[in-house]
């Protein structure tokens, strides 16, 4: 008897014990902070982070509840991208269970090409403002169980859904990938573009490569019936304009839809923007793929008109203010990220600036 | 959301094999499933009290040609959630010795050794939350030698292991253990070859555990050490180049009293004090107390326990300058077929 009362109070101590516990738990304050950008908080159990860690190449999906701008919903969360897998700051592939401006998935792209995180912004913007579509992105805070895992883009993904929103519908949509998209052969063409949408099984590509292919040798071909020529020849002026050397033959997306049933082309991760000035005569750059080799070159004309379309609508004037913007909104994620601290957003600011004169002025020269 | 690995198809395939092969003539071999149906709720900080339902089954497959297959699947109710955690074939030379090939977790210190269902705690202890979260320890595609793998035996047990896991991560994983009657003592050793930043960089984790379990008590205490790959690249590519390596000790004890026949309480604690950076010790470390209450039968747990994390920096962010304090409180119910 002595023996069970001493140990009903030894139990009452200890739940006495986990009680204030669970009380100091309640006075806790989160350490999380949005520096200014929407806060995206990822709680993750450690088998989950293990799983992540370990999942690099085989993208599997593991649980994950997030906090998205103080909506708190159950997500998953996968490795994305592929030449940056093996990055230390990686890009990830976010589903979350209430939507945040209306969409359960999205892209977190870490921008590891971009030392001063806005690169794909000002891109991004450059193409819309040219009347291209473009995903929704916004920069944001990205925490992981109380560690700040940097500045990223909360980028929304391409896919039915992004047409659907525009009031469109798809009816075919590949993304280019791998270093491969040239549209010079039919042979790799599932390696080369991956299918985005349903329905289709990449044979309308494979149509499109053999027309290429018979314009590039002069033969008669139906190119016009299935390419937006002019929608094309406006994304190849962008990409000269910001420089996008990695949306030749890797990273874009291919697209028919209802409102447009011609393949026309649309922009995606956009942070290896903003490099060298070229000069609109600098047909180099479109050389690794077919179809833009063959516009630049049998409708010279109209692609300089594009080009200086995107110098008339982005002037070196409007860049700055967005520049200036960005680096007031994207200053203290910036200064608290690690992979970032020791740049100085400043001059990576005013370097961007003095791009868009120098290329404003090789544009606009003779 | 159900996602094969890459390797599946293979450990599928052997799996076939097994099947087809002819019987084992050995009566105790047989088909077996089993399992725990979990139901819990847990409360980080000061975020809201979050519950879940999990299920684990396990099959064990007859054992043909000396050979069976195992599949563990997990699920998750409101996470949506459904993954095959292990899939390999166990091979068995003799009695004491096996052979595995398949997908299963890296073996590094005792309660990765230890059943799940022998944990005092409903997660990993804190320590090897640390080993998972470092991606020192995990499931991958494995072959492993076990000597004597029958728990509960007195004497030196042995295993070796080499794997890849979905990051294309190689390793290889030793451990030497002894047991006689109450006592015990085990060794991990990991080496690795951790793929980032498109090169490969040399980590190496080391758990030391020696324990003690009678019917009524159980002490186990342990010392870590190992470098954080993560944090050394960083240091690498943006910092002064040296090599982080975490270290420290952990330590639980726990009673059992026994309230009837089927009933038993068990009241517990867990400590552990991690360094994060060995060059750098007063930059950053993780304390971590931990005290529960357990009530187990053969078949129900029930688990309850409240957890305090005191954390200081650590040796890659800046962002936690001053110590942080996380208390997290967990309640289970758990029935095992």
């Amino acid at each position: 008897m002595r023996r069970r009362r001493s140990l009903s109070n030894f139990g009452l101590g200890l739940a006495l014990g986990l009680a204030l516990g669970l009380l100091a738990g309640c006075g806790e304050a989160s350490s999380s902070d949005g520096y200014g950008l929407v806060l995206i908080d990822l709680t993750l159990t450690s088998e989950a982070v293990s799983e992540l860690r370990h999942a690099a190449y085989t993208e599997s999906p593991v649980p994950c509840d997030a906090d998205v701008a103080g909506v708190r919903s159950r997500c998953q969360i996968q490795v994305a991208g592929a030449s940056t897998r093996d990055d230390l700051k990686k890009n990830y592939d976010l589903e979350i269970g209430r939507a945040y401006a209306g969409k359960h998935r999205y892209r977190l792209s870490a921008m590891s090409g971009d030392p001063s995180g806005m690169r794909a912004l000002l891109a991004f913007r450059t193409f819309e403002l040219a009347g291209l579509w473009v995903p929704r992105v916004e920069p944001v805070a990205l925490w992981l169980n109380h560690e700040y895992l940097g500045l990223y883009l909360l980028i929304e993904p391409i896919d039915s859904d992004f047409f659907s929103a525009r009031g469109d519908r798809v009816e075919a949509l590949y993304k280019a990938r791998d270093l491969l998209a040239t549209l010079e052969s039919g042979n790799d063409v599932e390696a080369a573009f991956a299918k985005r949408a349903d329905g289709e099984n990449h044979s309308d590509l494979r149509a499109l490569i053999r027309e290429i292919d018979k314009a590039e040798r002069r033969e008669p071909n139906q190119l016009n019936d299935l390419v937006e020529t002019r929608a094309v020849l406006r994304y190849m002026a962008g990409v000269q304009f910001v420089h996008d050397w990695d949306g030749i033959h890797n990273n874009y997306f291919l697209a028919r839809s209802a409102g447009t049933p011609r393949f026309s082309i649309l922009p995606w991760d956009l942070d290896q923007t903003f490099g060298n000035v070229l000069e609109p005569s600098d047909g180099e750059l479109f050389a690794t793929n077919a179809l833009m080799r063959l516009l630049y070159s049998a409708d010279y004309a109209r692609y300089l008109e594009e080009v200086e379309r995107f110098d008339q609508l982005v002037t070196p004037e409007v860049m700055v203010r967005w520049i200036d913007t960005f680096e007031a909104t994207l200053g203290e994620a910036y200064q608290h990220d690690r992979f970032l601290e020791r740049e100085s957003l400043h001059d990576q600011a005013e370097s961007l600036k003095q791009r868009a004169e120098r290329q404003h002025e090789a544009i606009a020269a003779p | 959301m159900l996602r094969l690995t890459q390797w599946f198809p293979v450990t599928l395939a052997l799996a076939a094999h097994a099947w087809l092969a002819p019987t084992s003539a050995r009566a105790e071999d047989k088909d077996e499933l089993d399992g725990v149906a979990r139901l819990f709720v847990e409360k980080p900080g000061t975020a809201e009290a979050e519950p879940e339902a999990e299920v684990q089954v396990r099959l064990k497959t007859k054992r043909r040609a000396r050979t069976r297959a195992v599949i563990k699947v997990e699920g998750r109710y409101y996470d949506r959630y459904v993954s095959i955690k292990d899939a390999y074939l166990d091979h068995a030379i003799d009695d004491a010795l096996h052979l595995r090939l398949g997908i299963d977790k890296k073996v590094l210190g005792l309660e990765y050794q230890e059943s799940s269902r022998k944990r005092l705690t409903l997660h990993r202890s804190h320590v090897y939350e640390m080993l998972e979260s470092l991606g020192l320890a995990g499931r991958q595609l494995e072959f492993r030698l076990l000597t004597r793998p029958d728990s509960g035996r007195d004497g030196l047990f042995a295993d070796f292991s080499v794997g890849m896991d979905g990051s294309r991560n190689q390793n290889a994983l030793a451990s030497l253990r002894y047991r006689l009657g109450p006592f015990g003592w085990g060794s991990w050793g990991l080496l690795e070859r951790h793929r980032i930043e498109h090169t490969y960089l040399p980590v190496w984790a080391l758990v030391s555990s020696w324990w003690v379990e009678s019917g009524f008590i159980r002490v186990a205490t342990e010392l870590f050490a190992g470098v954080d790959a993560f944090a050394t690249e960083f240091e690498r590519t943006l910092g002064d180049g040296h090599t982080v390596a975490f270290y420290g000790p952990r330590g639980e004890v726990a009673l059992r009293f026994a309230l009837s026949e089927r009933w038993n309480l068990e009241p517990f604690v867990q400590g552990s004090l991690l360094t994060r950076d060995a060059r750098e010790p007063e930059a950053g470390y993780q304390a971590q107390g931990l005290m529960g209450l357990n009530l187990r039968s053969k078949r129900l747990t029930f688990r309850t326990n409240v957890e305090v994390v005191a954390e200081r920096g650590s040796s890659t962010s800046e962002a936690n300058e001053s110590p942080q304090r996380r208390a997290n409180y967990h309640a289970s119910a758990a029935f095992s077929f």
